[in-house]
Formats: C-alpha cells, sequence, structure tokens
C-alpha cells in the first residue's frame, strides 16, 4: 500500500523540473559451492548459495533493479524514493526507502537536519553508493548485510550538526515505530555476508527448522519475518554521535532499541525485543587508502520470560565486526575485508541452538565504466559454526566459497 | 605575537623571476618595486592560499584598483577557487557551472547571504561591503567549502601552488604586511611584520604556524552529486 502511496502522490505533487529519477540495475553472476542459501530454504551465509549436494552453483541473473527519485519540493524541503525489483525475494517490488528531509540554510555553526519516513538509521559506513550499494563489495559486511535485511525505520530523525575548528560533531535521534520482528533473522538464521535489501512489505525467508514453524510445540513463529512491521505500538528509539574530524578520520556510535514487547504478536509475527550498539571508525591514508572498521553488539528477546530467570523463550545475544582497507586508483579500486561474527543462545539450546560463530574473507575489484556505471568482482569465503544446521541435514561447520562478478548500471 | 619568521634576502630563487624583475625595474625604477614571498609552514611545507596582504604605515591617495569581476565558481560540486582575495566594496559573481544546484550560503559576520544557484549558466553577484573573511558553504553538498578575503589593503594577493605570491609596483614606504591563512593554528592572530619597500625588490620568506591537517574541500565521491 504505502508503494503505491508514495507513488501516486510524488509525481502529483512535483512540479515540472523538480523531480529527477535515476536508475540502477545489477546485473550479477554468481558461482558457490557450500550449502544452499539462506533465500533458498537453507542456512547459508550467502545470498546465492550452492546446490543441496554442495555443488558449485552457477547463475547469470538479475540481482535487482532500483529507480531513485529525488523530488527538491523546495530549498530547504527534499523528498527521496527508492524503489527496488529483486526476483530474488518473495515480495519482488518494494519501497527500500521513502522519506522527507528539511534542512534550512545555516544561520550559524550550527545546521539542523530533520527527516521523516522510511529510512535507514545511518549504521553502515559501507553502503554509500547508489541504491544504498557498496562501492568497496558486492557484499556488504555481517552487520551491513543485517542492516539491509532487517534494520529499517518508520519514523523521525533529528540531527543537529556542528561546524568547529577541529571538525564536525553531529548529535542525532530518533523516534521510530514498524521495526519490531527485527531480530528474528539473527536468532534462527545468524549473520550473513550478502546484500539483500528488504522494504516496507518484504516477507524473508526462514529455514523450516523443528524449533520453529505454525505448529511447533515451542513458539509458533512462522517460515518468515516481516521485518518492516508494526507488533506492539510502542515507539522505538535510537540516537547517535558522530565526529568528523578534520585530520582524516571519523568516529561515532549509535544505540538501537526498538523497545518491542516479546509476548505481543500480530499477523504471525512478535514484536522481537531488540538493542545494540554500533561503533566504527574511518580513517583515509594518503595515497587514497580507506580502512573502515565497525563493531556491533547487542541482544535480542521473543516470546515469555522463563520463570524465576532473566532470560527469555527466545534470548540471543549477539555481536560481529569487520575492518576493511581500500584503495582507489583512477578507474580502479582494490578492497579486502575481514569479518567476524557471533551469536550466544542464553535459552532453550537443547531444542533451540541458535549458537553461532563464524569469519569471513572478502576481495573485491572494481573498474569504474563509462558515465557512472561500475563492473565490480569479488571473491567471498565464509566459514561459520551454526549447531541448528545438524536439525536440517547438515553438518554444523560449513565453508562457502562464492565468486560474483556484478554490473552496476546507473543513468 | 606570532612566532612567524622572515628572512629578506636578495637572492632570487628562480630564474623566472629575474626575468619578470628586470622588466619590471627597467619599466618602474625609482618609482616603485616588487614584493617576492615564499610562504611556507613550520614543517617547511609549502602554503598555497594564503592571503598577504600589504597596508601603508603612512598617509597617501590609493586609486581603487582595475575594475575586474572575480569569480567564485562551482563546478563539479566545488568551489572553484579554494581562496580568493577581494578588495572591499567588490562585486563577487557565482556562475554554476553544473548541470544541478546549488545553495551557497555565508554566516560570516562579514556578510551573511545565500543564493539558489538553479542550474548551469546560472550567475549571481553579492557585493562584500565589510571587510573580514567570508567562509562559504553549499546547503546541498556539504563537501564544498571556500574562502573569501575582503580586505582595504591597496595590495593584496593569494599563494599560489609553489607558495609564491608577488606584488608588483609596490610604492615605497613602510608597510605591514600581513598574511591570513585557512588553517592557521590562531584563528583570530594573523601573521604580521612591518616592512620597508625602498627602491629594490624584496624577496622573502614567511613561515606560518599551521595546523597539521586544516580543512579542505574534498571532491564529492564519484557519481555522488
Ligand atoms: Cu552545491
Amino acid at each position: 500500500m504505502l508503494h503505491l502511496l508514495l507513488l501516486s502522490v510524488f509525481p502529483l505533487l512535483a512540479e515540472a523540473g523538480s523531480l529527477s529519477n535515476e536508475f540502477y540495475i545489477d546485473s550479477r553472476f554468481t558461482t558457490s559451492t557450500g550449502e544452499p542459501g539462506w533465500l533458498d530454504g537453507g542456512l547459508g551465509k550467502s545470498r546465492f548459495g550452492g546446490d543441496v549436494d554442495g555443488e558449485s552453483n552457477d547463475h547469470f541473473h538479475l540481482a535487482e533493479l532500483a529507480i531513485l527519485t529525488q523530488w527538491e519540493v523546495s530549498w530547504d524541503l527534499k523528498g527521496f524514493l527508492h524503489l527496488q525489483y529483486d526476483p530474488g525475494q518473495t515480495v519482488k517490488e518494494d519501497v527500500i526507502e521513502g522519506y522527507f528531509i528539511y534542512q534550512p540554510v545555516p544561520q550559524s555553526d550550527f545546521t539542523f537536519r530533520f527527516k521523516t519516513g522510511l529510512f535507514f538509521p545511518s549504521i553502515s559506513r559501507e553502503n554509500t553508493g547508489p541504491a544504498w550499494s557498496s562501492p568497496y563489495t558486492i557484499s556488504s559486511s555481517a552487520i551491513n548485510s543485517w542492516v539491509g535485511e532487517e534494520i529499517r525505520v518508520v519514523g523521525f530523525e533529528f540531527k543537529i550538526i556542528r561546524e568547529g575548528e577541529m571538525g564536525n560533531l553531529a548529535i542525532s535521534a530518533s523516534a521510530f515505530g514498524f521495526n519490531d520482528p527485527t531480530g528474528t533473522l539473527l536468532a534462527y538464521r545468524g549473520w550473513s555476508i550478502g546484500d539483500v535489501k528488504a522494504g516496507a512489505r518484504s516477507q524473508l525467508p526462514l529455514a523450516e527448522l523443528p524449533a520453529i514453524g505454525l505448529d511447533s510445540s515451542f513458539v509458533p513463529q512462522p517460515y518468515w519475518v516481516d521485518p518492516v512491521k508494526e507488533v506492539d505500538n510502542k515507539i522505538g528509539y535510537y540516537f547517535a554521535l558522530d565526529w568528523k574530524s578534520h585530520q582524516p578520520i571519523e568516529i561515532g556510535f549509535l544505540y538501537y532499541n526498538n523497545r518491542g514487547d516479546p509476548d505481543v504478536v500480530e499477523d504471525y509475527q512478535y514484536a522481537w525485543g531488540t538493542e545494540f550498539f554500533n561503533f566504527y571508525i574511518e580513517i583515509e591514508l594518503p595515497k587514497k587508502v580507506t580502512v573502515i572498521s565497525q563493531y556491533s553488539l547487542g541482544s535480542t528477546i521473543m516470546g515469555g520470560q522463563i520463570a524465576g530467570t532473566q532470560t527469555w523463550d527466545v534470548d540471543v545475544d549477539y555481536s560481529a565486526g569487520f575492518i576493511l582497507g581500500s584503495k582507489k586508483a583512477g578507474r580502479y579500486r582494490v578492497s579486502v575485508r575481514y569479518d567476524w561474527f557471533d551469536t550466544d543462545d542464553n535459552s532453550h539450546v537443547l531444542i533451540d541452538n541458535n549458537n553461532e560463530n563464524g569469519s569471513a574473507v572478502t576481495f573485491a575489484v572494481s573498474m569504474q565504466l563509462r558515465k557512472k556505471d561500475l563492473l565490480i568482482a569479488e571473491y567471498l569465503i565464509i566459514d561459520s559454526y551454526h549447531p541448528a544446521r545438524t536439525t536440517i541435514g547438515y553438518l554444523a561447520q560449513q565453508e562457502t566459497k562464492a565468486f560474483q562478478m556484478s554490473y552496476r548500471f546507473f543513468r | 605575537m606570532s612566532r612567524l619568521l622572515i628572512n629578506t634576502y636578495f637572492a632570487v630563487p628562480v630564474q623566472f623571476f629575474v626575468v619578470l624583475g628586470l622588466t619590471i625595474s627597467m619599466a618602474f625604477s625609482a618609482q616603485a618595486s616588487d614584493l617576492r614571498l615564499a610562504v611556507n609552514d613550520t614543517k617547511g611545507r609549502i602554503s598555497q592560499y594564503a592571503v598577504v596582504t600589504l597596508k601603508p604605515l603612512f598617509e597617501g591617495n590609493w586609486p581603487t584598483p582595475i575594475a575586474h569581476s572575480p569569480q567564485m565558481k562551482q563546478q563539479g560540486a566545488m568551489f572553484t577557487p579554494f581562496v580568493m582575495a577581494v578588495k572591499v566594496n567588490t562585486s563577487v559573481k557565482f556562475p554554476n557551472l553544473d548541470e544541478f544546484r546549488h545553495q551557497v550560503y555565508s554566516y560570516s559576520k562579514a556578510k551573511k547571504f545565500k543564493l539558489r544557484l538553479y542550474g548551469k549558466d546560472e550567475s549571481k553577484e553579492v557585493a562584500f561591503d565589510k571587510v573580514g573573511i567570508i567562509s562559504l558553504g553549499c546547503n546541498i553538498h556539504d563537501n564544498m567549502l571556500a574562502y573569501i578575503s575582503v580586505t582595504d589593503a591597496p595590495y593584496f594577493v593569494v599563494t599560489d601552488s609553489a607558495g609564491f605570491a608577488e606584488i608588483l609596483n609596490v610604492r615605497p614606504g613602510k608597510y605591514q604586511l600581513s598574511i591570513w591563512h585557512p588553517n592557521q593554528k590562531n584563528r583570530k592572530q594573523n601573521f604580521t611584520q612591518p616592512i620597508t619597500i625602498a627602491t629594490d625588490d624584496v624577496v622573502m620568506n614567511a613561515t606560518l604556524e599551521l595546523r597539521r591537517v586544516g580543512r579542505k574541500q574534498k571532491p564529492p565521491e564519484d557519481g555522488n552529486y
């Protein structure tokens, strides 16, 4: 509904010339080995996994198509709409972002920015390209893959930026809703390394684990999650502090809490009580070398509180981090990233084991082509230990190797 | 008092200067001399974008300089030049060479304004009627940054990429030399030094105390205008 509304309202209200459209098309060749991917019913960690028998699986396909619309309502007010077609998702056409930014011209060292709509909290330091793509790699880090899959808010964000002698300091605060089922994927699937972007209507699959399912004796969680959904009618919040030095270094953190009430269920979707911290540092070194690191840790709970304990039916702590180094040379860019990730299950491990740990190494090379097009190739190795795999017939320890090549058309 | 160091010497470091210096000293000998200045920081690094001004410490009639219309361009989501010096009451043109919009603003005391530049070939003018430093930003492109130094000095110049500045045909007399740089450590305290211009050309060196890494105008990321 939301997308139809936005689609029809945007052009109607816009004057000629104040609307601009850009198109982003990601054509992809993928070959990967290892278990089937999580979008194909498995517990695999990449967007496109291997065959059921572990053989390599080659795909040549459209990864996504996006339309990015900018609407300059006035000098201080701008709208942005990001629509996606992803043939690999259950809901193929979706609104990924749709928001307005009001930013009056500064009258002092302070800049005020007000944002409202459906948007990503600014967590990712990687996804700075068009249509939330990363200029460094095809697959985002574990942290930012999760942000793409499950972290989207509908609400307000207020940001104050102070320009100072030494750099810019920014404080942001947000009140939001429609992000209650967040945490489901981390608990039942674990982390992933990919580039799936959920939208307002997305329904993402879960593997058919014996511990879940609508007729499960444990908790009636269906084999899917609707990440952008309001369940408990409680307002969540996040706040962030960002420091951007004139020295080429940026640091910051964000605290997110959806204040989900873990007992409330609507349309088979629980409100998961999910909170986390995200920290980052980004350094520009000489010779166009960039180093980015992020670290996140948090927890999620769902279901009832277990009598006499401080744990819930599903109660998982999680953490992940990465360090990425990238060098640009003319039209070329070379990037290397190391990811590590972990989930720690605090309850009912015997019947519903949501533990996991793993790491990944990603190498990528990209070449800027005419105009804004980008050709990018990536080699990805993910190692992970996830005991719940044994309940659907796979070994707990899995290695996935994937080679991907992507042509990103952007006009 | 800033710890700036001035070495006055008469050696000419670049051949180009010899030729130019000779030409000019032949034409204006006995009436005017040239000042040539090399500016660097305390680590010996060349200082581009230093605004050098010469203010007379004596009475005299100073003709308004020949009218030129300086331009602060917007091109590729960047301002060009990064630092500009103009005489007070000069109108500066802000031409937009980009296909897209800019919203140029200043909240500096010497001139507060905002300019809306719709698209290619749109150009607007701002008259700077107060002495001071104006820092420019764009409300659409966070990376955009530039400075305009508005001065009432009869002689002024911005150092080039080699850290050099030259002021030709300076009337003999006593002057206050002043240098401002966007990244000077003490924002309030410019480098100053009284100098005397006699009949010979003056070649000198000035060392500024600058921040190790200062504010820069970064080019926008590819395709991210
Ligand atoms: Cu601009």
